[in-house]
């Protein structure tokens, strides 16, 4: 589905990913972790068309296109989703109004008719209780006034909506207490299928009890330096990162 | 050009003075001999004048104008003429054509509640004692344009409102201009709410032809004790017209007046509001939103005085710039020695959606009392770059986003427009004025040859 070869980008200047190589397949569950500063937030910019990010050189594919050419609103319309780390708050937007327009330049991208009024009502209450957001939510504008968790929750809920093919989740378990860290964990899960993926950035091991990985990859300095299987996270919760830069630090002297 | 112009105007007067005595009490003459002398010092105001510093009105002034002195009588009913949806709530509305209270109105002065909604003019002789109480009391001899209008002004909305009584509903005030040439225009608005009695009010100004208008329009606002006013205009004049507003507000203790001013279209636009707090506890809300584009210019300037103590104001203007367009702001807050426990805050914030847009925006500060809390500050920058990423993530095209972020700025101040119904049909217009989509206000019919 996603194919990154030797992705280099920098910011003013300044080179944060140093040659990424990564392949996501549908179905597959990848966790990419990382010490503070590693380039994470980097990659997933990247891979949602921020500009203030310049890839100075490499290839990312999606689904057989080629995802630097495409403007962000494009790539949300091809499948790619982002769960942002800080969810930004736009008083005087409707989450009604925003979700309705944003749903249904998706499915007009698909080749669906635009959904009535009745239909999107219907849609969203029943994409709410997935993540068991109070409905008062759906009626403010986009995240104003929202706590933190419900940010979180507001992001995946626009998931469960938007049903995008790969799901970003940069940092989503920064901020959530634990009852709601369960319940974003199980929305994840309960949209996870066969035929899509998911990458889920973090810093900590613990939103990977809940949602579980097939591949773990550990970004450090722009590179990913190791890559294996769930139990890489249990090992980095243990030991920290110290071990792994040491070791790659080594490497490179 | 300014030499001329003064006796150009005086001569409107003087030379038409059988028209502007004819039918009318005693109490204007003094009124017109001040106006007379005031204006013949002040002239028109220049952009050299602080006030005006932003705007040059010379070259509006400095046109032909017919002078609209004698209503034309025209024998047709409202709704054959003119039907605003702005509504379609339970508002009442009248008319004024060319600063002339319309004679088919359906309120033609008192009602049955002791309430009187009608004709200034005819006023004067219905109302003698509280037309002479409150007219032109609010007049100060610093502005060629207040001296102007009460030179010049024949007629215009009257609304009074006894002790401990409401209007029963919301009013709506249409300002219609009709001209097959060039034409000037005054108007005068008096506005009394006695102790407790309140109020709604919604005025909207067109312009109709497409020839050049010059209206010179004032309104006087008494508020007294507890009273309260809601007051929404909405100017929508075409692109060939000047518009001058002038607003005078005196609010006595524990009065409110919220208002609302939405600029969505106007060659050249200058809205003036001088609101004086006079007894404790007044509250004042004037909120501004101005949505300039072609090459329109549109000018606000708020003066506000807070004489007693324990008052609030707040003032709100926001900008919207397109295009080559320009606006102004000034906001002056003043605060008397006496008027301890002041709360004022001032914000203008402006949006450019064009590199050459233009906004000047000033806020001013007198203060002259130490326990006060005041605040003000004036921001120009563009659509929120997160923001406008955020709804892109999601899929919205680019232009969407800018247009969801545009019509969010706006917000802000449209959320104190007071009916619900009538909130969401400015909404409904600001909302295709950002598309680009308004000529006039949706669905509004004139029929009028």
């Amino acid at each position: 589905m996603l194919v990154i070869k030797n992705l280099h980008a920098s910011i003013d200047g300044k080179e944060i990913l140093k040659g990424i190589n990564l392949e996501v397949k549908a179905g597959e569950i990848h966790a990419i972790m990382g010490p503070n500063g590693s380039g994470k937030s980097t990659l997933a910019g990247v891979l949602t068309g921020r500009d203030y990010i310049d890839v100075t050189e490499g290839e990312i594919w999606f689904e057989g296109k080629n995802l630097l050419e495409m403007d962000p609103e494009e790539r949300a319309r091809e499948g790619i989703f982002l769960s942002f780390q800080y969810p930004v708050e736009i008083p005087g937007v409707s989450m009604i109004s925003f979700l309705r327009t944003a749903l249904n330049e998706i499915r007009k991208h698909r080749g669906l008719p635009p959904l009535s009024s009745g239909d999107f009502l219907k849609l969203m209450r029943e994409k709410q209780q997935l993540v068991e957001m109070d409905a008062k939510l759906t009626g403010r504008s986009v995240n104003e006034g929202f706590s933190g968790g419900e940010k979180k929750r507001n992001e995946i809920f626009q998931m469960a909506l938007l049903e995008p093919k790969l799901s970003i989740l940069d940092e989503t378990d920064s901020g959530l207490d634990i009852d709601a860290l369960r319940i974003v964990a199980n929305g994840v899960n309960k949209l996870h299928s066969p035929q899509k993926a998911t990458i889920v950035i973090t810093h900590y091991q613990r939103l990977l009890e809940y949602i579980v990985p097939d591949y773990v990859h550990v970004l450090y300095d722009g590179k990913i330096v190791k890559s294996a299987g769930k139990e890489l996270a249990l090992e980095l919760e243990e030991k920290g990162y110290e071990w792994l830069k040491k070791e790659v630090d080594t490497v490179i002297e | 050009m300014e030499d001329n112009l003064i006796p150009t105007y005086t001569g409107v007067y003087l030379n038409n003075k059988a028209l502007f005595t004819e039918d009318v009490p005693q109490l204007l003459e003094p009124i017109r001999q001040q106006a007379l002398e005031d204006f013949s010092t002040l002239g028109i105001p220049t952009n050299k004048l602080e006030r005006y510093r932003y705007i040059d009105l010379l070259p509006s002034f400095n046109k032909k104008y017919d002078f609209y002195l004698k209503p034309n009588l025209l024998n047709l009913k409202i709704e054959d003429i003119f039907q605003c949806d702005v509504p379609q709530l339970d508002m009442k509305e009248v008319l004024t054509i060319n600063g002339f209270y319309y004679q088919n109105n359906i309120f033609k002065g008192w009602q049955p509640d002791g309430t009187y909604v009608g004709s200034l003019r005819q006023a004067m002789h219905e109302a003698p004692e509280i037309v002479a109480k409150y007219l032109n009391k609010t007049y100060t001899a610093n502005d060629g344009l207040l001296s102007l209008n009460s030179l010049l002004f024949l007629d215009g909305l009257f609304i009074y409102v006894p002790k401990n009584k409401s209007l029963a509903f919301p009013l709506q005030l249409i300002n219609l201009l009709i001209a097959n040439n060039d034409l000037f225009a005054t108007q005068r608005n008096l506005i009394v709410l006695e102790e407790n009695a309140a109020a709604t009010l919604v005025v909207c100004d067109h312009a109709l032809s497409s020839v050049q208008f010059l209206s010179n329009t004032s309104t006087e606002i008494f508020a007294e004790q507890n009273a309260s006013l809601k007051l929404t205009m909405l100017q929508n004049v075409n692109n060939k017209a000047t518009a001058i507003t002038t607003t005078n507000i005196h609010q006595a203790s524990n009065s409110q007046v919220h208002s609302v001013v939405l600029t969505l279209h106007g060659g050249m636009v200058r809205n003036n509001f001088n609101i004086k707090l006079t007894g404790e506890g007044a509250d004042n809300q004037t909120h501004g939103l101005y949505l300039p584009d072609a090459s329109q210019h549109i000018d606000n300037s708020v003066f506000i005085e807070h004489i007693a103590p324990h008052c609030t104001s707040n003032q709100l203007f926001k900008g919207i710039l397109d295009d080559t367009s320009y606006a102004a702001f000034t906001g002056r807050i003043y605060v008397d020695r006496e008027a301890q426990k002041t709360s004022a805050y001032q914000k203008c914030s402006n949006l450019l959606l064009s590199p050459q847009a233009k906004v000047n925006a000033r806020p001013q500060l007198e203060i002259y009392a130490d326990d006060v809390k005041c605040t003000h500050g004036a921001t120009a920058g563009q659509v929120n770059d997160e923001a406008m990423f955020y709804l892109r993530s999601r899929g919205i095209s680019a232009q969407e986003a800018q247009f969801l972020l545009t019509f969010a700025f706006a917000y802000e101040v449209t959320q104190n427009i007071p009916l619900g119904d009538l909130r969401f049909r400015m909404e409904e217009l600001i909302n295709k004025r950002l598309r680009k989509e308004l000529g006039r206000c949706h669905n509004c019919m004139i029929t009028l040859g």
